[in-house]
């Protein structure tokens, strides 16, 4: 089957999730009953449509983030969590939710802020690291960022250790990972780093192809691969911290999905990129349905679903990987 | 006519020196090689003409353009490099390949018809054309360095540097690639900066030899006028000069 027929299938997937997690719940609730009463509008316009839209959103920018660090470190487990960005935001949104100022600035709430200070500074720590090192050899930055997740997890278990008890539950449901957002404020505000982040790394999809095969090459071929590395480290920290504010941190699918999208559409950045943004929002949207219906009526943390199914995965994926070579 | 001058170049990568002071000119046509033992910067002076390391001072000089001041999208329209190692991945022949047009990409646009013309016509020369959809990662040794030519064809620049290109091929695979070079230099009229260890090819093909040893250019000599000492005192080890018994050609080779 062509590429382009194989993308416009996964896309006829993602609506089929999508709808699944719009309509099926802890309660069915049907198109045509919609508008029945202002219970079921409310329920179905504040709780359920946002939440959907935000799977949709952070499903996708898991995996858009995921295929850029597999090609920048070219590396198959490079993700948001393995290079430690994501517990970088979440150490700025655990620092968000102990402390005790609030406010926002140009619309956004504080915590996005702070985790994307979070982001950007754990990219920013593996880069200063590799510098210094003088390598940016793959398995020097996998690594930085898995002792830079252990430091920040200790960061945050410190803080959850020396907060009040109402922080600790914050903080422990939060950092289990989670999608149950009331009303479109988290979607209008992830929306715009998700909308131009992936129009900008759209852009790079030559670079993103030669940076998977070396830098040297990259180099012979007129890539200016230490601007372009920042740029994408930006974009991606931006990006990912936007919707680890909201979320929390969202295990495996920024490494599952370029996986499976590439299994379909190989490995060209031209239609990876799109396949595995398809493929991160259909995986998040039917794990969130699996999450609000496996032990109905109570609500599994979707982080969980996502941890369960990812782990055998990553494993698949590193045994797949050796094989090869 | 110099295609490209390299004045006075120096590599410095941390405390280390690995050019040392060196100049010299390469012609526009020219099949020129570069010889010389482990660790005299060979391959760092290749990498510096294409700006994957950058030289500490001097300058490099190529199509009359200092290389510093020089984007290097539109350096790799002018130089290209074939790395010594064969490409291993899962991108197709053929994909590989055209991410070499990269240097002719915009972002907005598609491949256009010259890409796409440019792309055969490198599959061509290299006889890669039932290989296009296969995956690098299925390929021999032989094939995989192929591809490597093709895709530096596929740039158009002017200029070619190889790396050592024959180092991971069994003999068979060594003389295809050679052989290939000295096409694509003869017939294609691109200059060819070729690194290697085999002496007898750089002695069969190249216009000039230069050799270098502890960061310094021992020598730089039309080939013909290459002598057997020279090469001796290159490598610390005695050569002696024989006649090909079939082909009659001059070679050098250890006592």
């Amino acid at each position: 089957m062509r590429k382009k027929y194989k993308i416009l299938l996964m896309f006829v997937i993602l609506i089929i999730f999508f709808l699944m997690n719009v309509f099926f719940g802890n309660s069915i609730i049907l198109p045509m009953e919609i508008f029945h009463s202002d219970t079921v509008t409310e329920i179905f316009f504040r709780i359920r449509l946002p939440r959907a839209l935000l799977a949709l959103i952070t499903g996708s920018v898991l995996a858009i983030s995921g295929a850029v660090f597999q090609s920048l470190f070219r590396n198959p487990i490079a993700s948001p969590f393995t290079l430690g960005t994501a517990s970088g935001a979440s150490l700025g949104a655990t620092l968000y939710i102990v402390s005790p100022i609030s406010f926002s600035i140009l619309g956004f709430s504080l915590i996005t802020i702070f985790s994307f200070t979070g982001a950007i500074l754990s990219i920013a720590v593996i880069y200063m690291i590799s510098l210094f090192l003088r390598s940016f050899k793959d398995n020097t930055m996998i690594l930085t960022g898995v002792v830079i997740n252990f430091f920040f997890a200790s960061i945050i278990l410190l803080l959850q250790y020396t907060t009040d008890p109402e922080n600790v539950f914050k903080i422990t449901r939060w950092t289990m990972g989670g999608l149950d957002v009331i009303g479109y404020t988290p979607i209008i505000n992830t929306s715009i780093f998700f909308i131009l982040g992936s129009i900008i790394i759209y852009n790079y999809r030559n670079e993103l192809n030669l940076l998977s095969i070396g830098d040297e090459l990259s180099i012979s071929r007129g890539v200016e691969i230490n601007k372009v590395k920042k740029v994408l480290f930006v974009v991606t920290s931006l990006m990912i911290g936007s919707v680890v504010a909201f979320t929390g941190p969202i295990g495996f699918v920024g490494i599952i999905a370029p996986h499976i999208a590439s299994a379909f559409v190989g490995k060209n950045y031209k239609y990876l990129l799109i396949a595995s943004s398809l493929t991160g929002s259909a995986m998040l949207l039917i794990c969130d349905f699996i999450s609000k219906v496996i032990l109905s009526p109570a609500e599994l943390p979707v982080g969980i679903i996502t941890a369960i199914i990812g782990g055998p995965f990553f494993i698949w994926v590193i045994i797949r990987e050796n094989s090869k070579n | 006519m110099n295609l490209i001058s390299i004045e006075n170049i120096l590599v410095r990568l941390g405390n280390k020196t690995i050019i040392s002071e060196m100049s010299f000119d390469i012609n526009s046509g020219e099949y020129f090689s570069i010889i010389g033992p482990n660790g005299a910067g060979k391959s760092t002076l290749l990498k510096s003409m294409c700006k994957i390391i950058d030289h500490t001072s001097g300058n490099i000089i190529i199509s009359g353009s200092n290389i510093r001041s020089v984007p290097q999208k539109e350096l790799a329209k002018q130089i290209t490099y074939v790395t010594q190692t064969p490409i291993l991945n899962d991108y197709s022949v053929h994909d590989f390949i055209m991410f070499s047009r990269y240097p002719y990409f915009s972002s907005f646009s598609s491949i256009t018809a010259e890409d796409k013309r440019k792309v055969k016509e490198s599959m061509e020369i290299t006889d890669l054309l039932a290989f296009s959809e296969r995956k690098l990662r299925t390929l021999s040794g032989g094939e995989r360095q192929r591809v490597n030519i093709a895709s530096a064809l596929a740039q158009d620049t002017k200029i070619i540097l190889f790396d050592e290109p024959g180092t991971f091929l069994d003999p068979f695979y060594d003389k295809q690639i050679s052989t290939l070079i000295a096409d694509i230099n003869k017939n294609i009229g691109i200059t060819v900066v070729n690194v290697t260890h085999n002496i007898n090819n750089a002695l069969l093909y190249s216009d000039r030899i230069a050799a270098l040893k502890n960061s310094e250019l021992k020598f730089l000599e039309n080939t013909a006028e290459v002598r057997t000492d020279q090469i001796s005192d290159l490598y610390d080890t005695d050569f002696i000069e024989i006649m090909h018994p079939v082909s009659n050609k001059r070679m050098i080779i250890k006592r």
